[in-house]
């Protein structure tokens, strides 16, 4: 799975960077944006955008199951839910916060008869930072102004749910960082809708998840 | 199977790194580059004028030395350089936590490859100090000099876009620390190790510019953790977010 | 055989001299015999047992340097040096001869092509100096064989250097004393399990069916801990490190317990419960009786005494405070500096002769270093 899953970064790299040759030539025939001048004296527009989404969560790295359980079974998947609020300046580079749910992973098992259940899952609070693909050309309705990429990091509290002998709930904080590919399409003046493919990697817990989502971007005010 | 991993994500990432380079460059038609601020970018400042940047650098400690406690120490950051030529100029960086502070002196050339892609050599000299006065934990302080021989590649990725890969060789010249009244010193001149920068300057607010990127330092000794007294004889990963306002 | 030898081949890896020492470990009747070396560089020790070949005692085992991850294998041999010429050890020495030990090691799984010789120059020192392992016999981080506070370590702690150890004591959710460093369960410690939080959220249950230690080892209690001690090694100091904020009576009753146990067993084995921070100091305080239960104190020389403790454990980054240390001492306190583990401090603070014993991560250097000293 490993390769499949570095096999479909990569590739995903090569469609953006493709997309990026695309982006940079000049579009003769479609109608341009002004070139905004990099020194420009006037500022152009900020926004503040929210964007909140779900979707399918794939944990992507080793997981320990105690050798101690017997007929153990794994689940790998879950269903990653994310809130993320950006200001986009007058430039490409956009800043903002992100925070969320994401299930990592859970096992279950038997110890001597008696059921025992693991369910891990973490919250992650990142600083995260934006850039379109596109900014100096194309229009709204190019491909490549859509699709941008995205990293952050920060902090992931890692919860861990036990069921054996009792019921556990804790957590632990962990660094992490976080990238992420997103192509995103207007379906209204203020509203958007995007596709996310995203990593998560808390470093410290080694809880790894690769996500898919679709997510609702509201362009919540402008100044 | 292992080894099929390795191929195929090396292939992959070779693939997809000229890719990446080569669209960026046919993507873009001959043109003239506006000229924009930069800290890390490889280009001198014209004769005679400064540059400045003032920001933070969040180190992530490694779990070697501050075991369970992960965390990521901010440091004030500030950046001023000088050009002396055409492509010589003088390059000072001052990083600080208020207890400990480190103090960088240095020397670029740098001269455009093409009207895109950029190189520059480098020599710093740091100097650092650290002080701990703190009722029954701490009496301590040190100091040490290091010295950062460096390479930095720039390339114009796009008009408000570049990019700058640095990689700096870390030489030990002297460590000098004191508990109370009892002082140990090591001069011997020893590499501790090395460091890769990706960094990417451009607009961000206005005509507000910034530098935002990554350095990857493999070393031995990082004088920011001076008062853990590291004893690992190996290289510890120290990542390091840059985030800096071009002023 | 133990004593303080020249190194001349192998001197550029392991420096010019280094320090034999015998160790031992009791299984139930048996008694095993280790060999330890500890050498001027790199934190190194070598791990040996002998075994009679022949008409010769041949020693095998490892070395390792703690503050890199070398290693290798090594094979020495048990000789003499008489009337100049080097023949093998009959058992007893004439006047005049030497003792050489020599042989070979290896790198990493290199084979053992690499002479090491060992030629003794003078005995060790012989002054009283508590070398005190931490963790239980060092870090997890120092890639040691054993995980830190596991029994393994502590059965392996003498072969380390350390004539007693620090361990780290902390409660269960149902109030089973453990030995267990950190604040929560973490990768440093434990295997991958998923597991996150305070161990203090867990039951002894969970913790021994689901947890394991970095190198595969349970979690001891601390009564498998000091059961170990007593009856596995010869270590004669256990300090027990107060990482639970709560009442102390669970662990002052097996800290007498095992006093007894080790009284029965005709060892000298002093088992102090330590005293870092203030809400240690107070659980002691709320101790209804506190007979027979020697305390350690970490704070300020002012609470020592108040506390009337006789041993007081100042950190080495306050430096080696000589004013204070004398005065104490005067007063009748034993004297320990902590968590120390940088080679030339430690080379430093035992030169100044004051301290009455280190605790460190690197029990092989504060072993070296003390046994080299010459009065």
């Amino acid at each position: 799975m490993n390769i499949r899953l570095q096999t479909i970064v990569w590739l995903v790299c090569l469609f953006i960077s493709s997309l990026t040759v695309m982006a940079q030539q000049p579009r003769v025939r479609r109608q341009q944006r002004p070139l905004p001048t990099l020194t420009d004296t006037t500022r152009g527009p900020y926004t503040l955008v929210v964007s909140a989404g779900g979707g399918l969560s794939y944990y992507s790295t080793h997981l320990g199951v105690p050798a101690t359980l017997e007929q153990t079974h794994v689940s790998r998947f879950g269903v990653p839910s994310s809130l993320r609020v950006m200001w986009y300046p007058d430039h490409r580079l956009r800043m903002g916060l992100e925070t969320g749910w994401t299930t990592m992973y859970s096992y279950k098992g038997q110890v001597a008869g008696d059921n025992a259940h693991v369910y891990v899952s973490a919250i992650p609070i990142l600083l995260v930072f934006s850039m379109p693909l596109a900014w100096l050309r194309g229009t709204d309705r190019s491909l490549v102004r859509r699709l941008a990429i995205t990293a952050g990091t920060g902090m992931y509290v890692n919860h861990s749910r036990l069921d054996y002998a009792g019921t556990v709930f804790s957590n632990t904080n962990s660094l992490g960082w976080m990238a992420a590919a997103s192509y995103t399409y207007p379906i209204g003046r203020k509203i958007r809708l995007a596709g996310e493919l995203k990593w998560f990697d808390a470093v410290a817990a080694e809880n790894a998840a690769f996500t898919a989502e679709i997510q609702f971007v509201w362009r919540a005010f402008s100044w | 199977m292992v080894i099929l991993r390795n191929i195929v994500a090396r292939i992959s990432q070779s693939v997809g790194l000229l890719v990446v380079v080569a669209s960026f460059a046919l993507g873009q038609s001959p043109e003239s580059w506006p000229l924009q601020p930069g800290i890390y970018f490889p280009q001198a400042p014209l004769p005679g004028k400064w540059r400045k940047s003032v920001g933070a650098v969040f180190t992530t400690t490694p779990p070697e030395l501050t075991e369970e406690v992960r965390v990521s120490v901010p440091a004030v950051d500030f950046n001023i350089q000088r050009g002396l030529t055409k492509h010589l100029f003088l390059a000072s960086r001052f990083q600080t936590q208020f207890v400990q502070s480190n103090l960088g002196l240095g020397l670029r050339w740098a001269t455009p490859l093409t009207n895109r892609l950029f190189l520059s050599a480098g020599y710093d000299v740091t100097g650092w100090l650290g002080a701990l006065q703190i009722k029954d934990v701490f009496a301590s302080e040190a100091y040490g000099v290091e010295t950062f021989p460096s390479i930095s590649m720039g390339y114009k990725l796009t008009r408000d876009l570049r990019l700058t890969v640095k990689s700096e060789a870390i030489i030990d010249l002297y460590y000098r620390s004191q508990v109370g009244n009892l002082a140990v010193v090591y001069n011997r001149r020893a590499i501790n190790g090395f460091a890769f920068t990706f960094i990417l300057e451009q607009p961000f607010y206005n005509q507000r510019h910034v530098s935002v990127g990554i350095r990857a330092a493999y070393s031995n000794f990082n004088w920011q953790l001076w008062s853990l007294y590291d004893t690992f004889d190996r290289n510890l990963f120290y990542p390091q977010l840059i985030f800096g306002f071009i002023l | 055989m133990e004593g303080v030898y020249t190194v001349s081949n192998g001197a550029s890896q392991f420096g010019d001299q280094a320090v034999l020492k015998w160790t031992y470990l009791f299984t139930g009747t048996d008694t095993t015999h280790y060999l330890s070396i500890f050498t001027g560089t790199d934190a190194t020790y070598f791990n040996l047992e002998g075994t009679p070949e022949a008409d010769s005692l041949v020693l095998k085992g490892y070395w390792r340097k703690l503050v890199n991850a070398s290693i290798g294998e090594v094979r020495l041999i048990l000789r003499e040096k008489h009337n100049g010429k080097l023949q093998l050890f009959k058992g007893s020495l004439a006047p005049g001869d030497t003792l050489v030990v020599d042989g070979l090691y290896g790198d990493k799984s290199a084979a053992l092509n690499n002479q090491l010789t060992l030629t003794y120059n003078r005995p060790l020192n012989p002054k009283p100096f508590s070398i005190m392992a931490h963790r239980s016999g060092g870090r997890t981080s120092d890639l040691l064989p054993a995980s830190e506070n596991s029994v393994e370590i502590i059965k392996l702690a003498s072969r380390l250097g350390a004539t007693g150890i620090e361990v780290d004591v902390r409660f269960t959710k149902d109030g089973v004393p453990v030995l267990y460093h950190d604040n929560t369960l973490n990768l440093r410690l434990i295997q991958k399990n998923g597991l996150t939080g305070p161990l203090e959220d867990y039951t002894y249950q969970q913790l021994s069916t689901l947890v394991r230690l970095i190198n595969g080892e349970k979690i001891p209690t601390l009564e498998e801990a000091l059961e170990t001690v007593v009856n596995n090694t010869s270590l004669n100091f256990v300090w027990l490190d107060t990482k639970y904020i709560g009442p102390m009576d669970k662990v002052q009753a097996i800290q007498q317990k095992y006093r007894q146990k080790a009284l029965l067993a005709g060892r000298n084995l002093r088992i102090i419960i330590g005293l870092p921070t203030t809400e240690a100091v107070d659980s002691y305080k709320a101790l209804a009786n506190k007979d027979n239960t020697p305390i350690l104190c970490e704070l300020d020389t002012s609470i020592t005494r108040s506390l009337d403790a006789r041993i007081w454990a100042p950190r080495w980054t306050l430096g080696p405070q000589t004013d204070e240390v004398l005065a104490m001492q005067a007063e009748g306190l034993t004297v320990f500096v902590w968590t120390l583990d940088e080679p030339e401090f430690i080379r430093e603070f035992i030169s100044q002769n004051h301290f009455d014993g280190i605790l460190s991560n690197y029990s092989p250097v504060v072993a070296y270093y003390h046994y080299i000293e010459q009065q």
